[in-house]
Order: structure tokens, then C-alpha cells, then sequence
């Protein structure tokens, strides 16, 4: 939403994480994600553009680690540097805090572009070159702090009239009694306390309106399975006319992979048909989005699974990004799996005994289920050959 | 006789065969075809293979090596009658190749033909351009009659096919061999034969370790690059602090203010000092004053104290003087008793004494005589053997000297015999009175004979004289040797002072005697000297010197003394017991009055050590009080006691001024140890000192920590260290998916093959029973037992079971032939195709064993034919077979 009258605007962002790696993901999953992270930089840029906004604030996580290669350091700097007419306003967040020699050290060292700001100093300084906008940022100076790191914006000072906006890495309540969770802990009102027209969070990955002046944007690409559909992959254009105007802001997407956490009980040959159903429709113009963790329960016999693993973990399989299974479906089988393995003698009693070591609890009893099914598989392989 | 029976067979251009050669006389039953080495036997079976087996359009090396060295095209033709139908079978191969059938009474030709014939032998299209089928399996080559057929899937599936006739079921044991068979290259792509990880399952293991290993050596450098950080960042804050000048300032202020303060401490403790100097000197001279004043109160006291004891001792002396002087009359009294009654003891000692002298004379005399006795018995038999020695001296007559005596005699009557044995004998018978007229060298002449040496004058009165000279020859040396002989006789006789023998002999018994009166003189002189008394001397004159000293002892102990005359020995002992009796009796006396003295006299010694102390006390005592005094009077003299207690007066007001002005200093101590301010000062000039240095330092430390940070950090390990844990985590997937694969395959493939035995074990029965009778045949009561690859896998003999391996080549062969008999057989019964053809087989049986597998095969002729050929005609001559004979033929248009 763009008024008409000069107001000031940005986009909201944070948790970059460039580099983060993905345990679960082949090599080329891997690179498709890790690669995705940085495009996004551009995104970013060209909704900035289209949106009118002047400036992006960053607020943390911009790598994943305090020691990326030197490559990892400046691709995301590079893409920056793109967009010279935009402003780049960057703070350390927990994944990457600002530590002495530390990564924003190198990252000074390595020279900013000229349009890209990193904010290292707990202290207001002018976001807008008429000075009418002044940014507060708060800086992690570890990776976990005990107290709150925007404490200070209460009594920073800034000149009368100006529009201050808040710029903050950390969490706004605390959660469960995990100690980790009360790191880095925000107040929850303190857009209030320190008159900010705004305060920029960032730390969580799923966009969060906490209130009507603090807003978690969330990280502009998706990276797990938990948030999936209920955050990531959007970054927020936030209008602001006045010091103690409401702030306007639209949620846009950025992302572009799909990341979901699916599960579903198979049973039969149509319980199979509904998963498919299911996992194709995530994104059925382009399947390659999707990024699925599957935890399938249930029981097939050994032909319904061989149906299985053909549909779901191959066709399915190749057309998602990336299919992680968390939990196949029990192998069951019955006198009526042995019927695969028509009149053959050798094969049916082979069969018939490895049946039975399936069904018995014992040391041999997964390695029977998976022989049972690589016999199948074998068996009309040769039938078929035939 | 069913089956395949193979009636005409030729060859053209196929090998060493150019023109077209014919096999002639083929017919049912046993073919025997009897050829030298390099005729053409398995190039027939080669042919024969090719004509059935190779596609007629394939251009296989296998076909290549068919055509001659010097090019062609191969044409092979064979005409076989199979149950009641006759077919003519052609092909030729490489250029313009084809292939015919005819029979059935028509014609096929190319693929047709060959698919027909694939039909009619049960064959099947196998490698590229070849078909292959149990019957292939019959016709055997040179060297595969050693070895178990090698059946192809097709030969399995026949084999199947006719055994699973007799169970009505297909067992599918060629199915679940080749899935046994993928099932373990499956398994060997992940393991080895000795189970070992291999191919990708050791790549993930290996990867898995080396992921780890990577990752430890990552966390390990990132730990490190941690560290320089932290170390690069305190450098830096230090070499921040090291280079402000501020500081440098700060530092120096610092110093001179420490510098400052320890010059006031020092000052102080001087003060101080002073302060506890006067204290002490102070307490010094208080402690004078009250030590001289109480030196001499004590020795007042000590004074009295002293004068009651001096009363004390003086009344305990009186007390031990009175105490000795009891004691000292009652011990005079007890000596004088002692006294008399040691008088008595006196007198009664000397009158035993006297008693004792005279007995003791007595003795002596008694001594003396006996003494005296043995010196004359002595002195007597020394004289004796004196005088018999002396006698024995003058005998110069002894043993030697009587047998040099009696040789000399002897010499003598020898020579005298020897003299008179030459004498002229005169013998003389003088009538009465005539004999004084008759002289012999004017001697009268007497009666008897005599011998006459010397020449003699006979003068008979009145006759005239007879000059009688005897006729001795050497009578001069006859004489010679005895005078000689009795001047010897007379020397000796001269030399003992004996005049004749008998005097010698006289005077040699006369010795002996001597000697033997010697001998008894010595005897008793030395038993003489032997006795008591005699001093046991070795020699008599010791003995009598000893003698000579006892008597003169003895005589000197009689000259003492008066001897009581007429007292007896007896009277004097009984006397002395008399006296001796006395003596004793006074002795008890005397002991009972020293025995009476001795307590009074230890009364007197500890009344006299009584005394003596009390006084020594009473001396001392005075000495004391007399010391004490002149002491106290010299002190009193030096310094009146009033002025002493002036003195000390003044001495404590003294000691109380100088404590109150320390204690007022102390209050005024300055703040801060000396210790502490020398180290801080110490400290800081160091500091001062050491900047520039420890400044360089510093420098030199951050460039060496930045430059290996900035090295070490544009590496990324944090994503380094990711990826790696990625990568280890995925080499462990693939690892836990190998392990689980490998169990899988495991277990499949195990229960397969217990499958397949179980199976094959049921349906091998009719192969077993078809081979079994050939194979008692060969080898009496003995059983085989076939594997899953229709192979006998052992033979059974009485002495248990022996696999193949073990057996002889030989046996092996036979066994092998048999087994082909046996599929033959088996094919045969399901009325399928059956020929055998052995090349050059059985080679290696004896004689025996030949004869029977002859046997063997004539009565499987009867069944199939059967084509042998060999190149030992002899030997194969037993075998009841047609002759084969190769040649050369036109072929037919």
C-alpha cells in the first residue's frame, strides 16, 4: 500500500542465515536451498523497488555461522551492492553476534558497500538523510545475553520530531522454562517505552505481528519443516507517516520453496492413492517448490508396498524438491503375498519362511521384511525377463 | 529306440576338411568311430555343434574358427530321424550362408529352419548367435568328459521341465537360482568373501570414519580458532591500554605517590623505633630497680629462714654426737672379746703347729731311708751293667767276626784237601823194634800211613836211605794256596785273640752269656729307674741325681727342729688330731665374737656419717647466713633502701611516659604496608620501563593472531564443520542401509538356499534313480548324491561320502559320462531328443573299469544312440559298436 504524501518506507526482514546447511538434504538439495537464500537477497531488493521503500532493515541473523568461508561473507554483501539506490541496514543477531574479531569484524575488514550499513554500536543514528528518521539499533555483542538488548533505547536520544525506529534481534517472551529461550529477551512493550514509531524484530522465522509497532518479519526463505505454511518465506513493506502514526505494513511473499510436514496412515492401495493426492497438491504447478517430511504409518501388504515405494517414493519422490521420510509403513504380509510367488516352489517356501521370520519378533525380523520384499522385487524382475 | 538318431552327416570346407567329407555307417545303437590323433574327430563334434547350436547367419569367432586357415565358407549337412520323422538339416556359414530343413515333408529355410530345429531338440536362443539346450550338454568334447556338464538355463529348465513331470509341479528352481545368483552379487557388491565391508558399504564406513575424523580435527581447529580470538581480543584491549598516554601518565603519578608514601612510612618507623627504644630502655632501668629490690627481700627472707635452720641442725648434731658415743662403748666391748678369744685361736694354732712339725719329721726320715735304698740298688745295678759291658767290650769275638773265622777255617781244609788229594801215600807196617831204626827225614818213622808231599828221606838203619820223591804236579802253588789259606786263618784267629776254633767257639758262648746277663742288668736298672721316687728319668744318672736331691732334701728337712724321741708315727697322728680338735673349737669361738662385733660396729659407722652430715649441715648453714649477711650489708652500703625505692619511683614514671607517647605515634601511622607499596613501586617502574617493549610485544602477538585468524577464518569452518557433519551423517545412513541391506541379502539368500535343497532334494529323485543303476554298475553299493546344479555333488561308498574333488581323475571322468547317460535317460523317458556323443573320452580308466563302462554303454545303446570316437582303436575294440568311417563324397545337389 503506498500513500500519496511522503512517509517513510521499508522492508522489514531478518534471519538470512546465509549458509546454514541441511543436514537431511542431498548435495543437490543442499545447493538448491543454500543458493535460494541468497536469491531471495534479490527479491528482497526488487520488492524494495517495486514497493517505493528506500531502505531494508535487516534485523539479524544475516549469516548462520560466526565463522562463514570468506565466500559465504560476501555473497550476500555482493547481492547487496546490486541495489545501490536502497539502503541496507544490518545488526548481529544471535547466530552471527557481533564478538570481538568476529564475523561483522571481517565483514568491515572485507569493505561494505557503499549502501549497506552495519549497525554495531548500541546508539541512534540517522536512518534518512534529512535526519527526520532515526534508527535505534540493537546490537548482540554475544551469541546469548541475560539482559534485554533494547533496554537502552528508553533514554537513547534523538531529535524532537524525528521518527524513531526500533531494530532488534531476540525474543519478546520468554518460552516454556527452557533457559536458552530467555536469552536475548526482549520487553515486550518497549516500542512503547522507548517512543519508537517501530521496532524491526527479528529471531523468529515465522512472520509475528506482536503488536501494532513490533512486528517479526521472519526470514525471507523458508528453512524448516515445523514453520511450513505458518510463516517464513515473507518479508514486510512497513509505511510510516508519522512518529506516533500506526505503521502501515503488507505482508509480501518471498520465498520460493514449499516446506511441509505431512503425515498420513497407509493402509491399502487407496490410502496410498489419497497420499499421493496429497503430496502433489502442495504445489501442483511446480512440484520442484515443495519440500515434504513425511511421516507415513500403517501397514501394506508386500504388493501395496511395492506400490508404495514406486509411487510415493519414486514418482513423488522426483517430482518434490526433496521427500524426507520420517517413518515408512510396516510391511505386513499373508498367505495371500505368497500367492506372488505363484506355483515356484524354491521361491514360495522361500518366501513362506522369510514370512514367518517377519512376523515373529527376533533379531531377524526387519532383515526378513526387507528380504521378503527384495525377493518380490526380484521375483518379478525374473518373471518379467521371462 | 526313440530319440534322436543321427543316419548321415558331412562336412565341406570346415577346418582341415576342404572337400566334402562323410561320416559313413551312422546308425542306431553304439557308432564307434576309431581315428589316429589329427584326423578330424573333434572337428566333426565341432561341426556337429555348429550345424545345431551356431546361427547360420552369426559371424562369431566361433564360426571364424571353423572356416579353414586359407578361407571358406563351411557347410556342414546332417540327416537324423527323430521318433518316425527323417530330417535333412544344412547350413552353411560366413559367405552365402543359409540354413535348410527338410522333412515332414517340407522345406525351411533360414530362420525358420533353425527355429524349427530349436524346437524339435529343445533348444533356446542363448548368447549372441548361439542356441543352447540339454542336448547340447550330451554331445561331449575332448577334456569336458573330466568335468560336470555346465548347464545353461535352458539345460536347467529341461532338466526342470522332465522332472517336474513326475511331482505334477514346476519347482522353480531356476528362478530361485538366479535370483540366488543376483541375490549374491548383490551381496558381493557389499561384502567379501570374508565378510568384509566392500564397495559402497566400505566407502560409507570409511566415509563415516573419515567424516568423524574430519569433523574432530574441524571442532578441534575451530576450539582453536576460538581461542586466538579470545586471545587476539584481550591482545588488542591490552595494546589499547599499553599505548594510552594517559596511562603512561597515570603510571607515573602512580609511582611517585607510592614512592611518596613509603617515604612517609619509612619515617614513621623511624619514629616508631626511637619510640619503642625508649620504651624498652625505660622498662629496662623499672626492671633493674624492681629486680634489686626484690633480690633483696628474698635474700632477707632467705636469712631467716636460714637462722631456724641453723637451730635445727645444731640440735639434730647434739643428738648424733650422743648417738656414736653409745654406740663406740658398746663396740670396744665386743672387740675385747674378740680379742681373747683370737688369743685362744693363737695358742691352739701353735700347738697343732708343733704336733704337725713332728709328724712331719717323722714322715721325712721314713722318707730319707727309703730314698737312700733305691740309690744303693741303683748305684748297684748301674755298676753291674757297667762291668758286664766292659766283659762283652774285651770279647773281640762276635757273630761276624765266628762266620769269617770258620770260612778262613774251611779255606784251609780245602787247600790242605787239595794238596794231600797229589801225596804220594806211605803206608808203613815196621816190625817190632824196628821202628827206631827207621827215620823219616831223620824222624823215626811210625806205623800207618803218611802222605808225603815233599821229597822225603827214608833212612832205614841199616838199609840206607830212601829218597822218596812224590810225583805232585804243582806241589809249589798247591803249598802257596794253603798258606795263603792259613796265614787268612791265623790273621783272624790273631785278630780275636783266640789261638784255634775251639777257643773261638769258647769265647763266643762266653759272649752270649754276657749278653744275656747284660740284657737282665739294663732291664732292672731301667725298671730301677722307672720306679716312684726316682724322678720317672730317662736316664740313670738323672735318676740317681734325683735320688741324690730327695735324700738331701730329706736330710736337710731333719735338721730343723727337735725330734721328740721316742714318739711313734701313730702317737704323733693321734696328737695332731688332739690339737687340730682344739684349734677348730677356738675357730667357732672366735667367729661368734666377730660376729657379736659386727652390729655394734654399724651402729658406730652410721653414728659417725651422722654426725658428720649434722655438722657439714650446721657449716653450710653458717656459711650461708654469713654470705647473705655481708651481701646485704654491701648493697645496704652501696644503696640505702629508701633510695631504692626513690629510684624505682622515677624509673616507672619513666616506662609510663615513653608507652603513652608510642601508643599517641601509632595513632598517627600513615596508611599502606611497605611490602605492598615497595611491590607497587616496583611494579610500576617495571611498567614504566618495560612499555616499549611489552608495547612491541604486543604488536608482534596481535599481527601473528590477527594474520592466523584471518587465515584460518576465511575458511568457514562453521559451515566446514556442517557440511561435515552432513556428510558423516549421511555416510552413517548409507552405512545403517548397507548393514541393514546386507542382513536382508543375508537372509535372503540363506533361506533360499535351504529352500532350494529342500525342493531339489524331493524333485532330483528321478535324476538320481535314472543315474543310479549306471552308477552301481561302475561302482558297486555305492549312492550319489546330486546338488542343486544337477551335478553329483559326492558319491557315497561304504566308507562314507566323498566329494568329487577327492576323487581320481579317472572316476571323475566315469561319474561325468554316466551323469550325461543319466540326462539322456531322463530326456529320453519324456520322450525328448536324446543322442550322446563322447570324443576322445574315458582315457584315463583301466582296463576294468573300461570293460565295464562298455558294458555301460552298449546297454544304454539300446535306448540312444550313441557316437564314440576315439583314437585308441585297441583299446575301444571290446566295444560291440558300428564302425564310422570318414570320406571323401560329393555332396548332393
Amino acid at each position: 500500500m503506498q500513500s500519496g504524501k511522503s512517509s517513510l518506507r521499508f522492508v522489514h526482514t531478518s534471519d538470512w542465515q546465509i549458509g546454514k546447511t541441511f543436514g537431511f538434504a542431498d548435495d543437490e538439495v543442499l545447493n538448491a536451498l543454500q543458493n535460494e537464500r541468497l536469491e531471495v537477497i534479490l527479491r528482497l531488493g526488487r520488492l524494495a523497488r517495486a514497493q517505493g521503500a528506500s531502505d531494508v532493515l535487516v534485523a539479524g541473523d544475516v549469516y548462520d555461522h560466526e565463522s562463514p568461508s570468506d565466500r559465504t561473507l560476501r555473497q550476500p554483501l555482493e547481492r547487496m551492492r546490486q541495489f545501490p539506490d536502497l539502503r541496507w541496514h544490518l545488526i548481529p543477531g544471535n547466530h552471527d553476534a557481533h564478538l570481538p574479531n568476529g564475523v561483522w569484524s571481517r565483514v568491515l575488514r572485507a569493505g561494505l558497500p557503499d549502501n549497506v550499513c552495519a549497525h554495531l554500536d548500541a546508539a541512534p543514528v540517522p536512518m534518512t538523510p534529512d535526519g527526520q528518521t532515526w534508527l535505534l539499533p540493537a546490537v548482540l555483542n554475544r551469541r546469548h545475553t541475560m539482559g534485554d538488548p533494547t533496554e537502552w533505547m528508553d533514554a537513547a536520544t534523538t531529535p524532537e520530531g524525528a521518527i524513531r525506529i526500533g531494530l532488534a534481534h531476540g525474543s519478546v517472551r520468554s518460552f516454556g522454562s527452557d533457559e536458552s529461550a530467555q536469552h536475548n529477551l526482549i520487553a515486550i512493550d518497549r516500542s512503547a517505552r522507548a517512543g519508537l514509531a517501530y521496532l524491526a524484530m527479528g529471531d523468529w522465522h515465522g512472520f509475528n505481528r506482536i503488536g501494532e509497532r513490533c512486528v517479526y518479519s521472519g526470514t525471507p526463505e523458508c528453512d524448516g519443516f515445523d514453520l511450513g505454511g505458518e510463516g517464513g518465506g515473507h518479508a514486510l513493506v512497513v509505511s510510516v507517516d508519522a512518529p506516533d502514526a500506526v505503521p502501515d505494513m503488507d505482508v509480501h511473499r518471498t520465498g520460493r520453496f514449499f516446506w511441509c510436514e505431512m503425515k498420513a496412515i497407509v493402509t491399502t492401495r487407496e490410502t496410498i492413492d489419497d497420499l499421493e493426492n496429497r503430496l502433489r497438491a502442495v504445489h501442483p504447478e511446480d512440484p520442484s517448490c515443495v519440500l515434504v517430511k513425511l511421516t507415513a504409518e500403517g501397514a501394506l501388504t508386500l504388493d501395496d508396498m511395492t506400490a508404495f515405494e514406486d509411487r510415493i517414493l519414486g514418482s513423488v519422490a522426483s517430482a518434490l524438491r526433496c521427500l524426507r521420510v520420517e517413518k515408512l509403513p510396516e510391511l505386513v504380509t499373508s498367505a495371500d503375498d505368497l500367492m506372488l510367488f505363484d506355483e515356484s516352489g524354491v521361491v514360495s517356501q522361500a518366501a513362506a519362511r522369510l514370512q514367518e521370520l517377519a512376523a515373529a519378533p527376533g533379531e531377524e525380523q526387519a532383515h526378513a521384511a526387507a528380504a521378503l520384499q527384495r525377493l518380490a522385487v526380484l521375483w518379478r524382475s525374473e518373471r518379467g525377463a521371462a | 529306440m526313440s530319440g534322436m538318431i543321427l543316419t548321415s552327416f558331412e562336412v565341406e570346407q570346415v577346418r582341415r576338411f576342404g572337400a566334402c567329407h562323410r561320416l559313413d555307417g551312422l546308425g542306431p545303437g553304439l557308432n564307434l568311430l576309431a581315428a589316429p590323433n589329427e584326423a578330424g574327430k573333434s572337428t566333426l563334434l565341432a561341426a556337429l555343434r555348429a550345424l545345431f547350436l551356431l546361427r547360420f547367419g552369426s559371424k562369431t569367432q566361433a564360426i571364424r574358427d571353423l572356416a579353414p586357415r586359407d578361407g571358406g565358407s563351411p557347410r556342414i549337412r546332417a540327416e537324423f530321424t527323430l521318433g518316425n520323422a527323417a530330417y535333412c538339416f544344412e547350413k552353411r556359414f560366413l559367405t552365402k550362408a543359409f540354413a535348410r530343413l527338410n522333412g515332414e515333408g517340407r522345406t525351411l529355410e533360414g530362420d525358420d529352419a533353425e527355429a524349427q530345429i530349436n524346437d524339435l531338440l529343445g533348444l533356446d536362443a542363448a548368447k549372441r548367435g548361439e542356441v543352447e539346450g540339454l542336448l547340447s550338454t550330451l554331445w561331449v568334447g575332448q577334456t569336458q568328459s573330466f568335468t560336470p556338464p555346465e548347464l545353461s538355463d535352458t539345460a536347467h529348465r529341461t532338466i526342470q521341465s522332465c522332472l517336474a513331470t513326475d511331482l505334477d509341479e514346476i519347482t522353480g528352481g531356476a528362478e530361485a537360482g538366479r535370483i540366488l545368483v543376483r541375490v549374491r552379487s548383490d551381496l558381493a557388491e557389499l561384502v567379501d568373501g570374508r565378510r568384509k565391508p566392500k564397495g559402497r558399504y566400505a566407502d560409507a564406513i570409511e566415509g563415516e570414519d573419515a567424516a568423524i575424523q574430519r569433523l574432530r580435527d574441524l571442532e578441534n581447529r575451530r576450539a582453536m580458532l576460538e581461542h586466538d580470538i579470545a586471545d587476539l581480543d584481550q591482545c588488542s584491549r591490552l595494546l589499547t591500554k599499553e599505548a594510552d598516554p594517559a596511562r603512561q601518565q597515570r603510571d607515573q603519578s602512580e609511582l611517585e605517590k607510592a614512592r611518596a608514601q613509603r617515604d612517609a612510612l619509612m619515617r614513621f618507623a623511624t619514629r616508631v623505633a626511637e619510640g619503642k627504644a625508649a620504651v624498652q630502655e625505660a622498662q629496662r632501668l623499672a626492671q633493674r630497680w624492681r629486680d634489686e629490690r626484690a633480690r633483696r627481700l628474698e635474700r632477707r627472707a632467705t636469712l631467716t629462714a636460714l637462722g631456724h635452720r641453723r637451730d635445727e641442725v645444731a640440735e639434730a648434731e647434739r643428738a648424733a654426737q650422743l648417738r656414736l658415743t653409745r654406740a663406740e662403748s658398746v663396740l670396744a666391748e665386743k672387740r675385747t672379746q674378740l680379742a681373747q678369744a683370737e688369743e685362744k685361736l693363737a695358742q691352739a694354732a701353735h700347738a697343732t703347729r708343733t704336733v704337725e712339725q713332728q709328724v712331719e719329721r717323722l714322715r721325712l726320715r721314713e722318707q730319707r731311708d727309703d730314698v737312700k735304698r733305691r740309690l744303693e740298688r741303683l748305684e748297684r745295678l748301674r755298676d753291674q751293667v757297667a762291668q758286664t759291658r766292659a766283659a762283652l767290650g774285651a770279647i773281640a769275638v762276635n757273630e761276624a767276626k765266628l762266620r769269617e773265622l770258620t770260612v778262613a777255617e774251611r779255606a784251609v781244609e780245602t787247600a790242605q784237601a787239595a794238596l794231600q788229594a797229589q801225596a804220594t801215600t806211605l803206608d808203613v807196617a815196621l816190625d817190632a823194634g824196628a821202628s827206631a831204626r827207621v827215620t823219616l827225614d831223620g824222624k823215626p818213622l811210625v806205623d800207618g800211613r803218611s802222605n808225603l808231599l815233599d821229597p822225603a828221606e827214608l833212612r832205614i838203619e841199616g838199609v840206607g836211605v830212601f829218597r822218596i820223591a812224590p810225583a805232585v804236579g804243582d806241589r809249589a802253588k798247591g803249598q802257596a794256596a794253603l798258606d795263603r789259606a792259613r796265614h787268612a786263618f791265623e790273621a783272624a784267629l790273631a785278630s780275636v785273640k783266640c789261638a784255634d776254633m775251639a777257643e773261638v767257639h769258647a769265647t763266643m758262648e762266653r759272649r752270649r752269656q754276657l749278653a744275656v746277663t747284660l740284657g737282665g742288668a739294663e732291664e732292672a736298672l731301667k725298671g730301677a729307674c722307672a720306679e716312684p721316687g726316682a724322678g720317672a728319668a730317662s736316664d740313670v744318672e738323672s735318676a740317681l741325681s734325683h735320688l741324690r736331691e730327695r735324700l738331701a732334701a730329706c736330710d736337710a728337712g731333719l735338721t730343723d727342729g727337735v725330734e721328740e724321741e721316742g714318739l711313734t708315727a701313730e702317737a704323733a697322728q693321734a696328737q695332731l688330731m688332739d690339737a687340730r680338735a682344739a684349734a677348730l673349737q677356738t675357730e667357732q669361738a672366735v667367729a661368734a665374737a666377730r660376729q657379736a662385733v659386727l652390729e655394734p660396729d654399724g651402729e658406730h659407722r652410721l653414728a659417725e656419717r651422722l654426725l658428720t652430715e649434722r655438722r657439714a649441715d650446721s657449716r653450710t648453714v653458717r656459711e650461708q647466713m654469713e654470705r647473705l649477711a655481708a651481701e646485704d650489708e654491701m648493697a645496704r652500703g652501696e644503696l640505702p633502701d629508701a633510695d631504692l625505692d626513690e629510684r624505682l619511683g622515677r624509673a616507672q614514671q619513666t616506662l609510663e611516659q615513653a608507652e603513652r607517647a608510642l601508643a599517641r605515634l601509632d595513632e598517627q601511622r600513615p596508611d599502606g604496608s611497605e611490602a605492598l607499596l615497595d611491590a607497587s613501586i616496583q611494579r610500576l617502574e617495571e611498567r614504566i620501563s618495560g612499555s616499549r617493549q611489552r608495547l612491541a610485544d604486543l604488536q608482534q602477538r596481535r599481527a601473528a593472531l590477527l594474520a592466523r585468524v584471518q587465515a584460518t577464518e576465511g575458511e568457514g569452518l562453521d559451515e566446514t564443520i556442517d557440511a561435515t557433519r552432513r556428510e558423516r551423517d549421511r555416510h552413517c545412513s548409507a552405512r545403517e542401509a548397507c548393514e541393514r541391506e546386507v542382513g536382508a541379502l543375508r537372509l535372503l539368500a540363506r533361506t533360499l538356499e535351504e529352500a532350494e535343497r529342500s525342493v531339489t532334494e524331493r524333485y532330483l529323485a528321478p535324476l538320481t534313480r535314472a543315474v543310479q543303476p549306471a552308477i552301481e554298475m561302475l561302482f558297486p553299493r555305492a549312492a550319489t548324491r546330486f546338488g542343486t546344479d544337477f551335478t553329483i555333488e559326492g558319491l557315497e561308498r561304504g566308507r562314507g561320502e566323498e566329494t568329487l574333488d577327492s576323487l581320481s581323475d579317472g572316476t571323475r571322468e566315469q561319474i561325468s559320462v554316466l551323469v550325461r547317460l543319466g540326462l539322456a535317460d531322463l530326456l529320453l523317458a519324456r520322450g525328448r531328443p536324446a543322442m550322446l556323443v563322447l570324443d576322445d573320452a574315458l582315457c584315463f580308466s583301466d582296463a576294468a573299469r573300461l570293460e565295464t563302462m562298455f558294458d555301460i554303454l552298449a546297454e544304454a545303446s539300446r535306448r540312444m544312440q550313441i557316437i564314440v570316437m576315439t583314437c585308441r582303436a585297441e583299446a575301444f575294440s571290446a566295444l560291440s559298436a558300428r564302425e564310422l568311417r570318414l570320406s571323401v563324397a560329393d555332396m548332393p545337389a
